[in-house]
């Protein structure tokens, strides 16, 4: 719903709210009907709506049905705009869902249809009074009733419940045309994001049909095209494999780990140049794919069929080589870091003299920065994100020269 | 020769003082300046302010509308239900009658029954009261203004016990929105049932005057009603409809501003010197 028409809705309940509750205070309040009384007094008696209660007069009470109806209806009224007031309430400040969005609708329809049964009512009553002879509209002045009063503002009540579910009527519209093509874009970005990993056997098939549009080859027979289909195929499969593999590594790690450092050393030199030797089979096969494209339908060649044997055999040996690349990289990082930890307990104590032991260094993130680190840092601003030198002997506090924003180091290793 | 020394002595005491108030001076203006020069340096000094610590708002209106119940119940109970001061050809009356009168049956002169429940045979064939009003009316209208009194003290109870548990527990300002719409909701249903159930005796005012020459015909000269008990309800309803309305405005516009409110990330996040460079 949009702010604008959240905005007329809160006026016009407030409205209708007010004018209902007037009219239920009217009918309690106003003289509805005068009887000509051939008593001993001839005058005419005036009854209100607690007086016709009382009234033995079966024409009376007729009309008091009528005009119990229209009590009743005014009731609901004012029960449903006072509940369609909360559910605005809970709209706008936390469900902005279809079923709030409904239900609002749904209760200024309601509201709508109750005002234009009191309009029809009150014409029914009004019809009454003329059809009986005895009875007649109390006047407050002759050509003027009292009940024009309660009609007159009934009338408004009807008016402003028209413009209240019109308002509602035209935006909610709105709003589920909006919810459908939210439904189907969200299902299309489904499908895309789907499709979009891996390529499809549709995709794969209109990828050899193209160039074949602009090959020359136009009479190659369908055996040959099918062929084609299965070796891309499997290269597909062969990838979902790796893919498996690299899934599994982390929970034989820790297995192998022990294993790999028992193991011999030289296996280590050995298992890269594998490593190479597979980078380069990657390599060649993305461009035998490449060329694949390029030339879509090469010699005819017998079908390659992956067995499970063949590819767990593939997947461990994979795992092997990966492994070991890992340890090899963490025993190259490990004097690193001790060196590192060095440097930062040395700064750590320098601080710790000069300063109260609250402030810290930044982050270092190599080693070019432990050099700078000695007096000057960088230090980056996350107000304006400038970055800035920063003397670390002469400031505890540090203030941004672009922003002006003040601040502390924080500890971060 | 002992006056020359005493005369010296004081010159020499003299000299120091005046040596010891150059230097006072000289540390003074030395201070100052360095002040200045600091202050020059940092930048204006800042003065040491109290952290500002805000208390919940507790808001008022359960206890409000428990207070305007316990006013109208008393209203019922202390305050007289109606004045009647009419003259016959045989006597005149004035007299204040309480609730407790109409609910014991203790009403004195029998001929205040007749302005309620006409005997007369030959008056009217349509109705018995030419007011609007009969007895049981006086008894059972306060009744359930007592009724509707006694749900609204506690509908203001569950609201103050609300906004006190909310003090400790924190609910979000929506939900505190929500409650309040609802119980904006029952002030207002509690209002419109009181007014109604006492609007009958207003409306009697108007047709003792519409129907006069049917009282005249029962044998008053004079007659004079007021409704005191019932006209304090009718006040009592009109500013509980009143405050209802306006609480209503209240939330709906507070709605909407939350509406219109957009919370950025920056104001939850903290930010620290010293991050990823």
């Amino acid at each position: 719903m949009d702010i604008s028409i959240i905005k007329k809705a809160r006026r016009n309940i407030i409205i209708i709210l007010f004018l209902s509750i007037l009219c239920l205070i009217l009918i309690t309040f106003l003289p509805w009907i005068a009887v000509t009384e051939n008593g001993s007094v001839k005058e005419n008696l005036n009854f209100n709506y607690e007086m016709m209660k009382y009234s033995s007069n079966s024409q009376i009470n007729d009309l008091l049905n009528i005009l119990m109806d229209i009590y009743i209806l005014f009731w609901t009224i004012v029960i449903i705009s006072l509940i369609s007031f909360i559910f605005i309430v809970i709209y706008t400040l936390k469900k902005r869902t279809l079923l709030f969005e409904i239900l609002i609708l749904t209760s200024s329809l309601v509201l709508f249809i109750l005002c234009a049964f009191v309009f029809y009512f009150q014409i029914i009553f009004s019809r009454t009074i003329d059809d009986i002879d005895s009875i007649s509209a109390s006047m407050m002045y002759l050509p003027f009733a009292y009940a024009y009063i309660q009609f007159i503002f009934s009338i408004f009540l009807l008016i402003i419940s028209g413009f209240y579910t019109f308002n509602i009527i035209k935006d909610s519209t709105k709003q589920f045309k909006s919810y459908k093509i939210q439904k189907k874009e969200k299902k299309k970005e489904l499908k895309e994001k789907m499709t979009s990993d891996i390529p499809t056997e549709s995709e794969i098939e209109e990828s050899l049909k193209m160039p074949r549009k602009t090959d020359s080859l136009k009479d190659t027979s369908r055996e040959e095209k099918l062929a084609e289909i299965d070796k891309l195929l499997a290269n597909k499969d062969s990838d979902i494999i790796k893919q498996k593999a690299d899934e599994d590594i982390p929970k034989k790690e820790i297995d192998e780990k022990e294993q790999a450092i028992s193991s011999e050393n030289e296996k280590i030199v050995t298992e890269e140049i594998e490593t190479e030797d597979e980078s380069k089979d990657e390599v060649e096969e993305e461009n035998k794919e490449v060329e694949q494209i390029k030339h879509p339908f090469p010699e005819k060649k017998p079908k390659r069929v992956i067995e499970k044997s063949d590819r767990l055999k593939l997947s461990e040996h994979f795992e092997k080589v990966l492994s070991n690349a890992i340890e090899k990289k963490q025993s190259e990082i490990k004097p690193k870091q001790q060196t590192d930890k060095k440097i930062i307990k040395d700064e750590e104590e320098t601080i710790k003299k000069e300063t109260k032991p609250d402030l810290i260094k930044p982050e270092l993130e190599n080693d070019t920065n432990v050099e700078l680190t000695d007096k000057i840092l960088r230090v980056k601003c996350p107000e304006c994100s400038h970055i800035f030198p920063y003397n670390k002997e002469s400031d505890k506090k540090i203030i941004c020269p672009k922003c002006g924003k003040e601040g502390k180091i924080e500890i971060k290793i | 020769m002992v006056d020359e020394e005493k005369e010296d002595k004081k010159e020499e005491e003299s000299e120091k003082k005046e040596e010891k108030k150059i230097y006072k001076n000289k540390d003074k203006i030395l201070d100052e300046s360095f002040k200045q020069a600091q202050q020059l340096k940092t930048g204006k000094p800042k003065k040491s302010v109290l952290p500002i610590t805000l208390k919940k708002p507790f808001i008022k209106i359960g206890l409000l509308i428990v207070i305007i119940a316990l006013i109208g119940l008393f209203i019922i109970n202390f305050v007289p239900f109606l004045y009647i001061n009419y003259e016959t050809e045989d006597s005149s009356i004035e007299q204040y009658i309480s609730y407790q009168e109409f609910k014991y049956d203790q009403l004195e002169p029998e001929k205040i029954y007749s302005l309620f429940e006409s005997t007369c045979i030959d008056c009217s064939e349509n109705s018995d009261s030419y007011i609007g009003l009969t007895i049981n009316d006086f008894i059972d209208t306060p009744k359930f203004t007592i009724y509707v009194f006694y749900i609204m003290i506690i509908i203001g109870a569950i609201f103050t016990i609300f906004m006190l548990v909310n003090r400790k527990r924190n609910f979000s300002e929506n939900t505190i929105i929500i409650v309040h719409s609802i119980f904006t909701a029952f002030i207002i249903i509690t209002g419109i049932i009181i007014l109604i159930l006492n609007m009958k005796f207003l409306a009697a005012n108007l047709l003792q005057q519409l129907n006069k020459p049917f009282l005249m015909g029962l044998g008053f000269k004079r007659v004079q009603l007021l409704f005191f008990m019932p006209y304090f309800q009718i006040l009592i309803s009109f500013i509980l409809f009143i405050i209802g309305l306006i609480l209503m405005k209240l939330n709906l516009n507070n709605a909407v501003d939350k509406y219109n409110l957009v919370f950025s990330e920056k104001n939850n996040l903290r930010y620290k010197f010293g991050s990823k460079i």
